[in-house]
């Protein structure tokens, strides 16, 4: 299908799309559009503007910043897949993108965009909890920070106000460099996870979350603490823990109680990989 | 509302100005307006890969872009592609092995397969299947598309 009728600015800067954001009409921003091109050719969506910050070259880069990586919003994820500062320093980010889609949708889709979007089975939203990312917002005239742990707020839903968007992230390094591993099910390679787990695990640091389970990614807390006592614990006692930190999930019945195993497998094949991979930097 | 846009870009190396609205995608724009119908148009949600178009030197869904974004890009089309000689060996291979039948996603197969060999001279069979995942074939079951593919990668030079 086409999409309804809409208006079209192109942004010279954050601050321009900003203003153009924060006008009465129900504005978008469109980076890569490969989420949002679908939703508004299946008029799932019908923004009145899209403000295009395709543009912007201050957001199409990865810095060293101090002891954190930043990477811009607009960083595509091709440019994750093969640039040398991310598989340097932040390689779970590298191993995670060739679960995205297809060659040509990572050729145009956007980190930012990715993490915008919000769908509850994408593979960054996820890495950037267990990274233990911050986010950096811009309005009008301000600029905020927010945790990615307070960032997703459910499907397709996060901490963003109307007027404002997200220029970057940054991850701190001592965390990029831990070791870590993902691992999800799909039905084909590119689909959508119907289940995924990403793991971190650095010194006495144990960091957890899933994604296409619940209706946002999420951190798995009670897992975090099983391991941190025994982290070789079996797969009863990881089921345990996830079935605390999915409360949705568990209450859903068999193809609830599916998931939740399929989760655990999942989690075992990380904490497998964080084993075996020794310590990388 | 919407209103219309100028846009000025290179179509097949050639410098082109084009008058769209937002909402016109860059394959229907290529096809309906340019005429060149090599790209063509499937699911228009981003699935099949039939609209692939080459963007700023990446295969991209041309479905997924709005023309309104090509202002200042560098567009190559199947057409473009084709002319230049630069799929030459892979439409040879793939005319050898009958790896297409309809040819409603020959485009896009070529397209996609062209940038693998470009990234990767000579890809196992795992990763020219994970090239093509993308690109859905309903008459050929893709193993003629992949033995082509592979063909190809062997005579490039």
């Amino acid at each position: 299908m086409k999409p309804r009728p809409f208006a079209y600015r192109r942004a010279t800067s954050v601050e321009e799309a900003c203003s153009l954001l924060d006008g009465p009409v129900d504005a978008r921003v469109i980076a890569g559009g490969q989420s949002l091109v679908p939703m508004m050719n299946l008029r799932l969506v019908s923004p009145g503007l899209l403000v295009d910050i395709g543009g912007l070259a201050e957001l199409q880069r990865v810095t060293l910043a101090g002891d954190a990586l930043h990477i811009g919003a607009l960083v595509r994820h091709r440019q994750v897949e093969t640039d040398l500062l991310v598989a340097r320093h932040v390689p779970l980010l590298a191993s995670a993108v060739r679960h995205v889609a297809h060659q040509a949708v990572r050729n145009r889709g956007t980190l930012g965009g990715s993490l915008c979007h919000a769908d509850p089975a994408a593979e960054f939203p996820a890495c950037m909890l267990v990274l233990e990312a911050t986010l950096h917002i811009a309005s009008s005239g301000s600029e905020r920070t927010v945790a990615a742990g307070d960032f997703f707020r459910g499907m397709f839903a996060t901490a963003l106000e109307p007027g404002e968007m997200l220029t970057g992230v940054s991850i701190p390094l001592t965390a990029a460099r831990d070791r870590a591993a993902l691992h999800e099910m799909s039905r084909r390679h590119g689909d959508l996870a119907l289940a995924g787990i990403v793991g971190r695990r650095g010194q006495g640091v144990q960091r957890w979350a899933a994604f296409g389970i619940e209706d946002r990614a999420v951190r798995l807390f009670h897992l975090e603490t099983v391991l941190a006592d025994r982290p070789q614990a079996g797969e009863a006692e990881m089921l345990a823990a996830l079935a605390i930190d999915l409360p949705s999930t568990a209450g859903a019945g068999t193809a609830g109680r599916a998931k939740l195993v399929i989760a655990a497998e999942l989690a075992r094949r990380c904490r497998e990989d964080i084993d075996r991979a020794g310590v990388t930097a | 509302m919407s209103g219309i846009h100028t846009i000025k870009f290179r179509l097949n190396g050639r410098a082109v100005a084009k008058h769209v609205e937002p909402r016109t995608s860059a394959a229907d724009m290529i096809r309906h307006v340019s005429g060149l119908t090599g790209t063509h148009v499937g699911c228009e949600h981003g699935v099949c890969g039939a609209c692939s178009i080459v963007l700023d030197g990446a295969v991209v869904r041309g479905c997924l872009v709005f023309a309104v974004q090509l202002d200042g890009a560098d567009v190559e089309t199947i057409e473009g592609a084709s002319d230049s000689g630069r799929i030459a060996a892979l439409q040879a291979a793939f005319v050898d092995r009958n790896a297409l039948q309809c040819g409603f996603c020959t485009p896009g197969m070529l397209l996609i397969a062209a940038e693998l060999l470009s990234r990767e001279p000579s890809p196992s069979r795992e990763q020219i299947r994970e090239a093509l995942s993308g690109n859905i074939c309903r008459c050929t079951g893709y193993e003629a598309i992949v033995d082509a593919v592979a063909a190809a990668a062997k005579v490039k030079p």
